[in-house]
């Protein structure tokens, strides 16, 4: 029985150190960023088919209001959105439970993460609201763009003047958030070598555990350079020095190698997690032992380790050298090497499996089939330097990396949520909604993102916010393709209403689970009541088996939890 | 059913705070590795270095506070042995002294050169220099404050173990602000 009494509101979201309530309060915070990243890309999107006409909700979209909008939304949907919620969120909730322990390493440190993490979301919300405008400089940030308009003429501008602009603020956002995500990282690293569960030896954990771990390794080895370059970035506005001023003998390109340094590494940051996920799902629904467990982790290894090695494929077209340019390319495509072998695997598992059709496994499969099919294979393209010079900033770049990360991150967090949230709040998720909601994503998905590839390849540039004043781009049939683009992307956006009412209403009135196990899985977060105590287990539970033991011969049961003899 | 907080699992063989000390001190590394290998290319970028129209920097008075940090790690590193034998020391309190006097003095030095109207926005030679030395002043100033809060922590606490643990945790992080400063003196005040 629980004895821990109930707290109230600010306990329970401002100060509790529990990593299932951090996790629930990174959950909340990031709904609000995705909104707003979402409302942006509303915004923008109307503006590109309907180049004349005033934005419900917004108004005429300006160049530079443009400018503000796709810069935030990267920022947003990248930074906030993708490395939160498959970092911090997955990682908070799944890993103490995952492995076998009441809470994480370090509880207090992680709930400074979370504090952090809550000052950067005010810092990059606030930046919306600066005198001078939000920031447009881009995503990614280039200088002397991102320097700002004052750009390197500091003689008339006062401290204040550029202190309160929307590039120092949003600087200083992604330093806290990172800042919040390196404290979690620590956390999770340490918890997993540290607390897990008697038995569990590394090779027995889940492979979402191994797959967050990598990927908070890869982080924290990879965002100490960017970290760095936003740091001179910072003082180049505030402070006068000249780091990226190519006057005083600075170097703009300086910034694009750092950036990409953490900027490359950082999309594999986000892609492993999903495919841990992917894993967990796909092997409980297919009633099969994952296909080679080892095989997949030493692959992730290998591909962790390259992707410190290809980030000069960002940076084709800024004057790299051909010579380089050659090697970055070969790289690139080796590294699309191992993530087949891991698709492979996947395919394995599923092959003549027992399968489940359920929600998570159609969001898991959803999510394979696009990122491979067309996410990772247009890639391959995109990696050669000689195809990228023609396509670089193009629609067709744009149209490639949403078929990678939408597959990855929104569709593999939908998965986590159908699979785990009768779990998390030991309520159901309604299921019939959820089946509107994945098939009218899954097609408006692919309407949205698919004419971009037609768009791009007809020299359809990503920063342009108005295209009436190019005559090729207006011919028949691009602007149809603009608008059958821009209606799927509404309908997406609007679907996801759905699932946002689904997963409040559910928590607070949906059905309560019925058993603690719904899906006869093996790990021990289903071994536990629903949603889990303070503590997670009432009794420690003893480790004796590997999470995918499904279908063994010698047993009656189709499945055997990790903590039974 | 009461809540069996009991942890089945033996001692780890490193403990959580130093594992959690040594990943953020990879995070260092390659920050300080970013900042570096950006003055080292903007340096090799230059003809002249430091640019002849700046101040030279003060090459023997900043060897001898070098000296001082250097000193102040051997005692960190008495602090973790006596720690670790159960020994009660000064060791720790002079390696606090030891940190703060480097702190002051290069405080003195800073407040010298900018005196003597070297300022950030004059050249590339003059923003790295402002930039990486403060920032290893600040991760000086965080192991002060690491190191001043240890001290006081480990007079509340009677467990030995306990003790030596939180002086090897904040020792590695000392260790490390120790070890970047020859780097960072070789690179801004020794070469050329």
């Amino acid at each position: 029985m629980n004895t821990h009494k109930k707290h109230g509101f600010w306990h329970r979201y401002f100060f509790s150190l529990d990593h299932k309530d951090i996790g629930f309060q990174y959950m909340l915070t990031i709904f609000v960023m995705v909104s707003i990243g979402g409302f942006f890309a509303y915004v923008f999107r109307m503006h590109l088919a309907y180049p004349e006409m005033e934005v419900p909700l917004f108004g005429l979209v300006t160049n530079k209001d443009y400018n503000m909008l796709i810069t935030n939304h990267g920022l947003i949907m990248m930074m906030w959105l993708a490395l939160g919620m498959l970092l911090a969120v997955a990682g908070n909730y799944l890993i103490p439970i995952m492995i076998g322990t009441d809470d994480m390493a370090f509880p207090k440190l992680n709930k400074l993460s979370y504090w952090f993490f809550l000052i950067s979301v005010i810092l990059m919300i606030s930046s919306f609201f600066m005198k001078r405008g939000g920031f447009g400089g881009g995503w990614t940030m280039y200088p002397p763009l991102s320097v700002g308009d004052f750009g390197y003429n500091t003689a008339y501008t006062s401290f204040k003047d550029r202190f309160f602009t929307a590039n120092t603020f949003v600087l200083l956002a992604i330093t806290f958030e990172f800042i919040a995500l390196l404290m979690g990282g620590i956390n999770f690293f340490v918890t997993t070598l540290n607390k897990r569960a008697k038995g569990m030896t590394l090779t027995k954990m889940p492979m979402i555990v191994w797959m967050i771990n990598i990927a908070s390794v890869l982080f924290m080895f990879s965002v100490g350079p960017l970290i760095a370059g936003a740091f001179m970035l910072l003082l180049d506005i505030n402070a006068g020095t000249g780091f990226y001023d190519v006057y005083r003998g600075g170097d703009p390109l300086l910034w694009e190698h750092l950036f990409w340094f953490f900027g490359h590494p950082e999309v594999y940051v986000i892609l492993l997690p999903p495919l841990g996920i992917i894993a967990e799902i796909i092997s409980t629904n297919s009633r099969k032992p994952l296909y080679g467990y080892k095989f997949i982790l030493n692959l992730t290894l290998i591909a962790a380790i390259l992707s410190m090695m290809v980030w000069a494929h960002h940076q084709f077209v800024s004057g790299i050298d051909p010579r380089a340019a050659t090697i970055f390319s070969i790289f690139t495509i080796i590294i699309s090497l191992p993530f087949a072998g891991i698709i492979l695997a996947y395919i394995a598992t599923l092959w003549n499996g027992d399968l489940k059709i359920n929600l998570p496994m159609k969001w898991a499969i959803g999510a394979i089939t696009l990122f491979t099919l067309i996410g990772g294979f247009t890639g391959l393209y995109l990696g050669a330097s000689v195809f990228d010079i023609y396509a670089h900033d193009t629609s067709f770049v744009v149209a490639h990396f949403h078929y990678t990360l939408f597959p990855t991150v929104i569709f593999g967090s939908f998965a986590a949520f159908y699979y785990w949230f009768g779990k998390f709040s030991g309520r159901e998720l309604n299921k019939f909604w959820g089946n509107v909601h994945f098939w009218l994503t899954f097609i408006f998905f692919n309407g949205f993102a698919f004419p971009l590839f037609l768009l791009g390849l007809a020299g359809q540039h990503r920063r342009i916010a108005d295209y009436r004043q190019f005559e090729f781009l207006m011919q028949d049939p691009l602007p149809l393709y603009r608008q059958i683009a821009t209606i799927s992307a509404v309908i997406l956006i609007l679907s996801q209403f759905i699932f946002i009412f689904n997963f409040f209403w559910s928590l607070k009135r949906g059905k309560k689970v019925t058993s603690d196990n719904p899906w006869e899985s093996n790990t021990l977060e289903w071994q536990t009541a629903s949603p889990p105590p303070h503590g997670n287990f009432a009794v420690y539970p003893e480790v004796h088996h590997g999470p995918y033991e499904y279908n063994h011969p010698d047993r009656e049961d189709d499945f055997l939890p990790q903590n039974k003899k | 059913m009461e809540y069996s907080m009991i942890h089945t699992k033996q001692k780890p063989p490193v403990s959580s705070s130093v594992l959690g000390v040594i990943m953020a001190i990879v995070v260092e590394l390659m920050f300080f590795g970013g900042l570096i290998s950006a003055f080292v290319l903007a340096q090799a970028g230059q003809v002249e270095w430091p640019p002849s129209d700046q101040p030279r920097l003060p090459f023997w008075f900043t060897f001898g506070n070098m000296l001082i940090l250097l000193v102040s790690a051997y005692f960190m590193w008495m602090a973790i042995k006596n720690a670790k034998e159960g020994r009660k020391s000064y060791a720790l309190f002079i390696t606090l002294f030891l940190g703060i006097l480097f702190f002051l003095i290069q405080g003195y030095e800073w407040m010298r050169i900018l005196l003597f109207g070297m300022e950030t926005s004059h050249s590339l030679f003059t923003s790295f220099f402002y930039t990486i030395i403060g920032l290893h002043g600040f991760h000086v100033f965080i192991g002060l404050m690491l190191l001043g809060y240890v001290f006081y922590k480990i007079k509340q606490l009677k467990e030995k173990d306990n003790i030596s643990n939180y002086i090897l945790t904040v020792g590695i992080f000392w260790f490390f602000v120790v070890a970047l400063w020859p780097v960072l003196y070789y690179l801004i005040y020794w070469v050329r």
